[in-house]
């Protein structure tokens, strides 16, 4: 053997320990965003990437694409250059279902995005729009008439009765100052942000209200995205690459916009941001954000789903302060602990074991996260275990709910879809800029298997998805989903599945607590089966859901109580004489329990 | 006073005559019994006559050195090692016997420990060529790219025609973006036998670029030239994991182990994919072996240690999860595994500890790449 081959040798008798390190999968974030590594293209059998085919021929139809003529497709979404230059351009924007004319039916209101020339004056303003209900699954454009056009570039609406007077507001987010539209109670809305302060300004995307401090006015968070001048496309030192192409930057090596948090004093709302010690002190890029008692002492905590950076999880003290604790709590980062790219957020009890669970839906080259409640502020990635790793990898997701789509009792799972490129159509990546929505199944909270995309039905609509919002909006006792696309109309998908029994639970409180009961927790009892509900505002992604308490029932006709606990940690039973039906539970009408 | 020629395992291989003085008769015929049959390249018969002179001799150190050389090249690393130590233990100036087990270790992959052995046989005679081109080599594989290059340098203007140290140098300067690389890769594709070398060095920078169409096609071309390349494999396997084709890196990989078990890198590879696919027993079964061939390298601890948690053997994830935080200090996620681990088996200050470390470096990681921006 000679010293040349001796030499030779050496070279592969170990491993390339530096050269291997810098090569592990997953790699760095590609394109700014964080992702778990690149994969084969999944095609259907007719060679469509599976983001925009998988269709299937006589499949049973779940969702009906009741867009056309139903009014809303007059509405069309615009957000910056088609060619999406800069970050600025991709995420807007959201939806919210809510009852602005307390009529008992869903209104819609649709969130718009804006142009640079919009900006500058030499185009008129894209406008969000308000449809009121028409009570047969069709709605009226009534934006003009209610004042809530907004014209500027938005980005997501929380609803909530921040003055407590019985009628819903909304909080639209921006680029620039938002907007909090009071209802002025005759179908039209004020503009108060400014008199409340609560514009905030630079850019805000997914907020949601929550009673925090039980003093029964609802606080306001408003999460920070990217800290960006809009006439200006952040760029980089080194081209932004997705899979070795060029694409916009960011989020990653952009400075974050900061969060902040408005405490409700009744005649304005104070920062309290650092006082209140949720202060987004990295500068993450914050998107859905939710208020909900993870840990059931009785005191709303805050999640916020940061893009590409971890997630942070607010503990509350019930001293008007927070301790994050995203890290002990399995919140941040996924079971490799890795930080994802964070977009929409969906909670529910999906195991109907009392507590209530967690869904994060990221980027395309990755899997959505399923995070099980364990209890004592503490979550378990159950995302592989559930089988929901493998089905979203090729999918970019937004908005996403837990929905009991059958009524059987199990919550299910729907994520709505598109990429942030336009340039993955160029490519044989395997996805699409426009991709058909998820619905899986929930097996008895052991697994979800994904519900066949039915041809020419609503799960087979291939959409530049952003936002939606879940409700029930022709009030048959089967939610609905309306889903606001980018840069096109939206989507309004009719439940038309096969459904058992059902009860649908408005609560609200006439005094002592926010008047819509946003935080209440709300518990079906019926034989062995107890299913909870949670009243939340925000959450999927940008979006105001249905503030009603759906419950699916299966075959159960009987339910043996309610139980609702309030904001002030108050608990009442009620009965109900019967199902299938909408019913309204106020607090101090139940029977009073011990808490 | 002994004559003493030591057959070092790197030394022209079988050519070199060892002769070396002892003190029992029967220890010098053994031990020259040995070394011919070390020239004939009958190793077992070569070691089982150093035993003999050991025997003899205890404190035969030339023997024991030779024998740690013949244990190494039989696949024998940790009596390798141990042999090799013996020697130096009773002759600290047997230089030929520190680089003996400076290559032991090199082989066993502790490339740590080679590192330091190389280093204190450099520091006792600088004269050596062949310590200075091992020492650079060893170097550029624990990414001490900057500390190889004057070692390297020197060994490539002494043996201008060593392909293994331009190589070596090349990857250090590519790795460290100094345009020297590419003379560096000129001279290489010139030298006998360094075509493929120049190839692989190429399809190395392609990867780095992220132009993994590019880098695998430079590799086939290194492949044909010379398919038994080091490590050719796991970089297909690499830039085909980067285009997205699992099973073909899976594939690659196979083959880097059917060409070399002990390619640590392989296995990591290989449980990092097991491992996403949720088949964690044979995802731990090649991070053992990766942890086994190469000691305490963070990724494949750490890969091992979040392997035993995923599978519920909590107390097992600590050590390696340790092992993985020691050797990469500056690992989030590693940092908050090992807290997860400790927050399990209800160490709750540790996990306190951890989970804030964690954090702190995921923090640093995003502040980072915003300083980054012009």
């Amino acid at each position: 053997m000679t010293w040349r081959t001796i030499l030779a040798a050496a070279l592969a008798l170990v491993a390339v320990g530096p050269d291997r390190a810098a090569q592990t999968p997953p790699g760095p974030p590609s394109g700014g965003s964080s992702t778990a590594g690149t994969f084969a293209p999944v095609k259907d059998a007719r060679k469509r990437p599976i983001t925009a085919g998988g269709f299937v021929d006589g499949a049973p139809i779940v969702f009906e694409d009741r867009t056309a003529g139903s009014g809303l497709e007059t509405f069309r979404h615009r957000s910056g250059s088609p060619e999406k230059t800069s970050i600025l351009d991709v995420p807007s924007g959201g939806v919210g279902l809510i009852d602005f004319d307390n009529d008992g039916w869903l209104d819609i209101y649709l969130v718009n995005g804006s142009t640079r020339a919009a900006l500058q004056g030499t185009e008129p303003a894209p406008r969000a729009a308000l449809f009121r209900n028409n009570h047969n699954l069709t709605f009226t454009d009534v934006t003009d008439r209610a004042g809530v056009a907004n014209r500027r570039w938005g980005f997501g609406v929380a609803a909530g009765d921040f003055d407590n007077d019985g009628w819903t507001d909304l909080y639209v987010t921006n680029h620039g100052p938002n907007r909090l539209y009071r209802n002025n109670h005759d179908g039209t809305f004020t503009d108060v942000a400014e008199r409340m302060g609560v514009t905030a300004g630079g850019w805000s995307t997914c907020a949601s209200f929550g009673d925090y401090d039980g003093d029964g006015r609802l606080d306001l968070f408003v999460p920070g995205y990217v800290d960006m001048d809009p006439e200006r496309s952040p760029t980089s030192a080194t081209p932004c690459l997705y899979r070795g192409e060029p694409v916009m930057c960011g989020p990653r090596g952009l400075r974050g916009a900061p969060d902040r948090l408005f405490h409700n004093e009744g005649d304005r709302f104070v920062d309290v941001t650092a006082r209140a010690g949720v202060r987004d002190s990295a500068g993450y890029y914050g998107f859905a954000t939710a208020w909900i008692d993870v840990d059931d002492d009785g005191h709303l905590d805050l999640l916020v789903v940061n893009d590409s950076a971890p997630n942070y999880f607010y503990r509350n003290t019930g001293k008007g302060t927070f301790e994050e604790i995203g890290f002990p709590s399995g919140f941040s980062v996924n079971e490799d602990g890795r930080e994802q790219a964070g977009m929409g957020l969906a909670l529910g009890d999906y195991d109907n074991d009392g507590r209530v669970d967690a869904y994060i839906t990221n980027f395309s080259d990755d899997s959505n996260t399923l995070r099980r409640n364990l209890g004592g502020a503490a979550f378990a990635d159950m995302t592989g275990a559930l089988g929901l790793r493998t089905p979203t990898l090729p999918f970019l997701g937004w908005g996403t709910g837990f929905l009991d789509y059958d009524n059987d009792g199990w919550l299910d799972l729907f994520v709505a879809n598109g990429h942030v490129y336009p340039q993955v159509d160029r490519f044989d990546w395997g996805m699409t800029w426009a991709q058909r929505p998820l619905l899986f199944h929930n097996r008895g909270g052991t697994r979800f298997d994904e519900v066949p995309a039915a041809t020419g039905s609503g799960l087979a609509a291939v959409l530049p998805a952003r936002g939606a919002a879940f409700g029930d909006l022709d009030n048959d006792g089967r939610i609905d989903i309306v889903i606001n696309n980018h840069d096109q109309r939206p989507t309004l998908l009719r439940n038309v599945a096969p459904a058992g029994h059902w009860i649908s639970i408005a609560v609200t409180q006439s005094a002592g607590g926010p008047r819509d009961a946003i935080g209440a927790v709300v518990t079906v009892e019926a034989g062995a089966q107890r299913l909870r509900r949670d009243v939340v505002s925000g959450g999927s992604y940008c979006s105001q859901s249905d503030l009603r308490a759906h419950f699916g029932l299966g075959r159960t006709t009987t339910i043996d109580r309610i139980i609702v606990r309030w904001p002030d940690g108050a608990r009442e039973a009620f009965g109900v004489s019967g199902i299938d039906r909408i019913v309204a539970l106020t607090k101090g009408r139940g029977e009073r329990l011990k808490p | 006073m002994r004559a003493i020629v030591i057959l070092l395992l790197f030394v022209r291989g079988a050519t070199a005559l060892a002769a070396a003085a002892a003190q029992d008769p029967s220890a010098l015929a053994s031990f020259r019994a040995g070394v011919a049959a070390q020239q004939r390249g009958e190793l077992e018969r070569a070691a089982e006559a150093y035993r003999q002179a050991i025997e003899a001799e205890p404190r035969y150190a030339e023997a024991h050195a030779n024998l740690g050389a013949v244990l190494a090249r039989l696949g024998q690393y940790d009596q390798a090692v141990l042999s090799c130590e013996r020697a130096l233990l009773i002759n600290p100036q047997l230089n030929a016997a520190r680089l003996n087990l400076g290559l032991a270790h090199y082989r066993a992959g502790a490339l740590a420990a080679a590192v330091e052995t190389f280093k204190a046989a450099y520091a006792a005679d600088s004269s050596l060529l062949q310590i200075r081109q091992l020492l650079g080599l060893v170097l550029v594989e624990t990414g001490k790219d900057a500390e190889a290059i004057p070692h390297l340098e020197a060994s490539a203007q002494a043996d201008p025609d060593e392909p293994a140290v331009l190589y070596a140098l090349g990857r250090a300067y590519a790795r460290r973006g100094d345009r020297r690389a590419d003379a560096v890769a000129e001279r290489l594709a010139h030298t006998r036998e360094g075509l493929p070398l120049w190839h692989q060095l190429r399809g190395l920078a392609l990867q780095q670029e992220n132009r993994h169409d590019q880098a695998l096609a430079a590799f086939e071309a290194a492949s044909a030239l010379n398919a038994a390349l080091p490590r050719l494999f796991v970089n297909i396997g690499v830039s085909r994991l980067a285009l997205g084709d699992r099973a073909g890196a899976r594939q690659a990989f196979e083959t880097a182990l059917a060409r070399s078990e002990r390619d640590a890198a392989a296995h990591v590879y290989l449980a990092w994919l097991d491992e996403q696919d949720d088949r964690l027993t044979d995802a731990r079964r090649h991070a053992e072996r990766a942890v086994q061939l190469e000691g305490d390298v963070s990724e494949s601890r750490g890969l091992l240690g979040r392997i035993l948690l995923k599978e519920g053997s909590t107390a097992a994830a600590v050590s390696h999860l340790e092992r993985a935080v020691l050797a990469d200090t500056e690992n989030a996620s590693w940092r908050f595994l090992l807290g997860q681990a400790h927050q399990r088996l209800g160490n709750a200050a540790a996990a306190a500890r951890e989970f804030a470390e964690a954090r702190r470096l995921k923090e640093l990681e995003v502040l980072r790449e915003r300083k980054a921006k012009p």
